[in-house]
């Protein structure tokens, strides 16, 4: 009999420590089961993100460096064909951070988001805007705001483009 | 199986005899062929005790002290029924036999009258744990007090009936209403139905009086065919008790242990059960990382590749739309900015000094023929003398800017 017993109090103890450790792997497998729901939804994602270049023709980017390079001698060779003032600053300039930065984007794409001034004078703002859009049109860039104004004689272009560029 | 009845020690009912036996006459014979012997006995004392299943074996023995066996039913709960017999007959009885099983006749007489002629089978007892309470044969349907009276010889054997509990059983002889009324006064029954087999002994109970119904049951006594039933209530001496605690006592260890052996197979299944699906999850995880990882290799290398043109695609111009606003702005405004973002397409014309007259709906007008401007919406701005011309359109038709997820 007392046999019998310790033999009882060991199993419900087993039993008890099973119990705990089932509860645990539980927990373990329902983790696992999470992380990959979200994996497959990032899968997904990224099929419809390479789904996006099924259509597109071939346009490569440069590294971050030879990137904003031809970003600037392209703008400053228009701005002189003009005979425009042309200045290319930080979008964050007004935070402090004046230095032309790319950030990652992620999957190897990293941007420099940059706003392009020019003033020229004039009242005819067409032509200027022509030029720099098709000088901007052959660079791996976005506009994301274009404007421009009159200011008495002259006219002021702005505008916020971003620059792409490999990270590796 | 051998079946005997000892209602006194002169008067012993042998089935299958041709005359009443005495005790000492049952002891001379040698029974030992006869297998199984049934006895049933008048107990020396019937009463009720007030215990739980722990501690009914010592109150038992406190309430009627003294060398006797016992048999217990539970009559509700933490109530029994005791039927107390004397060892030194009982032990005697015992060494007839290799097996032999003492009863109380008063549980034999109860369970016939009371028309439980037969053991109720598993599914029987099931069906009436699973019913519900109010289909239950209430215990209002049994009669509620009756006496049993068996003629054996010269004597009587009176049982008193409450309900389903034996209260009074006498052995009796010589005038069978003066004993059957002194057994009422005992047990305080005022009109209880009676039970006989014997007709003559009926009809001279139903002048006096008495409600009587006859027994028309199978035996010479009433009980006897119902001995068989009550096999379960054997009389159980002190050792016998210490055993069947003992068995009782084991086979609660032995449940206990069973339980604690299924609920360690029970969490050993599970503990197996949820690694092996965790162990299956992150296989799938591995390979789910692995396929990400190829994805996004792919797509670092078609980024690099064609980000450019995508990058071109998303782009903003405004070239088009500035040409369109010049061509159609009457003379009397003059254009003095024009932006284009996520939010739209904006513009503002001033009113030219001096110019001929002019309203907003000439400039509606004028910009109805514009791609660009046809639905823009127009407010004005005041200045002293000069107004302003705040045209908006909304960004409906431009195109949503790439976010490549990491």
């Amino acid at each position: 009999m007392p046999l019998i017993y310790a033999v009882t109090l060991i199993l419900m103890a087993l039993s008890a420590w099973l119990g705990v450790e089932a509860s645990d792997a539980y927990d373990a497998a329902e983790a696992a089961q999470g992380v990959n729901l979200t994996l497959e939804g990032e899968l997904q994602q990224l099929a419809l993100d390479r789904a996006r270049f099924d259509h597109l023709v071939p346009g490569p980017l440069r590294f971050n460096a030879d990137a904003l390079s031809d970003f600037y001698s392209r703008v400053m060779e228009a701005g002189e064909v003009l005979g425009a003032g042309v200045r290319v600053q930080s979008r964050d300039a007004d935070t402090g951070m004046t230095a032309l930065v790319f950030q990652d984007q992620g999957q190897g794409v990293g941007v420099c988001r940059v706003t392009l001034h020019a003033a020229i004078e004039g009242d005819d703002a067409t032509p200027v805007l022509a030029m720099f859009e098709e000088e901007l049109a052959e660079l791996p860039v976005t506009v994301r705001t274009v404007a421009a104004r009159r200011v008495s004689a002259d006219i002021g272009l702005t505008m916020d483009v971003d620059i792409f560029g490999r990270m590796q | 199986m051998k079946k005997l009845i000892i209602i006194s020690a002169s008067h012993v009912w042998v089935e299958g005899a041709p005359r009443l036996m005495t005790v000492d006459e049952v002891l001379a014979q040698s029974w030992a062929k006869a297998g199984t012997l049934l006895i049933a006995v008048t107990p020396s004392e019937v009463g009720r005790v007030l215990a739980t299943v722990r501690t009914l074996d010592s109150a038992v023995t406190q309430q009627y002290p003294g060398e006797n066996s016992y048999s217990t039913l539970l009559l509700e709960p933490n109530v029994y029924q005791v039927y107390v017999a004397p060892d030194e007959l009982l032990n005697r009885l015992r060494k007839l036999g290799r097996d032999v099983r003492i009863v109380p006749f008063p549980a034999a007489v109860l369970t016939e009258v009371l028309g439980e002629t037969r053991e109720k089978s598993f599914i029987e007892k099931t069906q009436i744990f699973l019913s519900a309470p109010s289909l239950r044969a209430p215990a209002d349907a049994v009669a509620k007090e009756l006496v049993v009276i068996d003629t054996v010889g010269d004597q009587f054997l009176i049982t008193a009936i409450r309900h389903r509990e034996v209260v009074a059983v006498r052995v009796a002889q010589g005038d069978v209403v003066t004993e059957l009324q002194r057994t009422l006064a005992g047990t305080r029954m005022e009109s209880p139905t009676v039970i006989c087999r014997d007709e003559e002994l009926s009809l001279d109970l139903r002048a006096v009086g008495f409600v009587v119904e006859l027994a028309t049951g199978p035996g010479d006594l009433i009980g006897a065919s119902a001995l068989k039933l009550v096999e379960g209530q054997r009389f159980l001496n002190q050792f016998e008790v210490a055993q069947r605690r003992a068995v009782q006592s084991r086979r609660k260890a032995l449940s206990f242990l069973m339980v604690s052996v299924v609920l360690c197979v029970v969490m050993a299944s599970g503990w197996l059960f949820f690694r092996a699906r965790e162990a299956v999850a992150r296989t799938e995880s591995a390979r789910l990382t692995a396929l990400k990882d190829e994805q996004i290799a792919t797509l670092i290398g078609l980024n690099q590749e064609r980000y450019g043109s995508l990058a071109r695609a998303q782009s903003l111009q405004i070239r088009e739309e500035l040409f369109d606003l010049s061509i159609s702005l009457p003379p009397q405004v003059v254009l003095l900015s024009v932006r284009k973002d996520e939010q739209g397409l904006s513009a503002v014309v001033e009113r030219r000094p001096q110019a001929a007259p002019f309203s907003r709906d000439d400039l509606r007008i004028a910009l109805s023929t514009s791609p660009a401007f046809a639905r823009a919406e127009i407010s004005e701005e005041y200045e002293g003398h000069i107004i302003r011309y705040l045209l908006k359109v909304p960004p409906a038709a431009l195109p949503v800017p790439p976010t490549p997820s990491k």
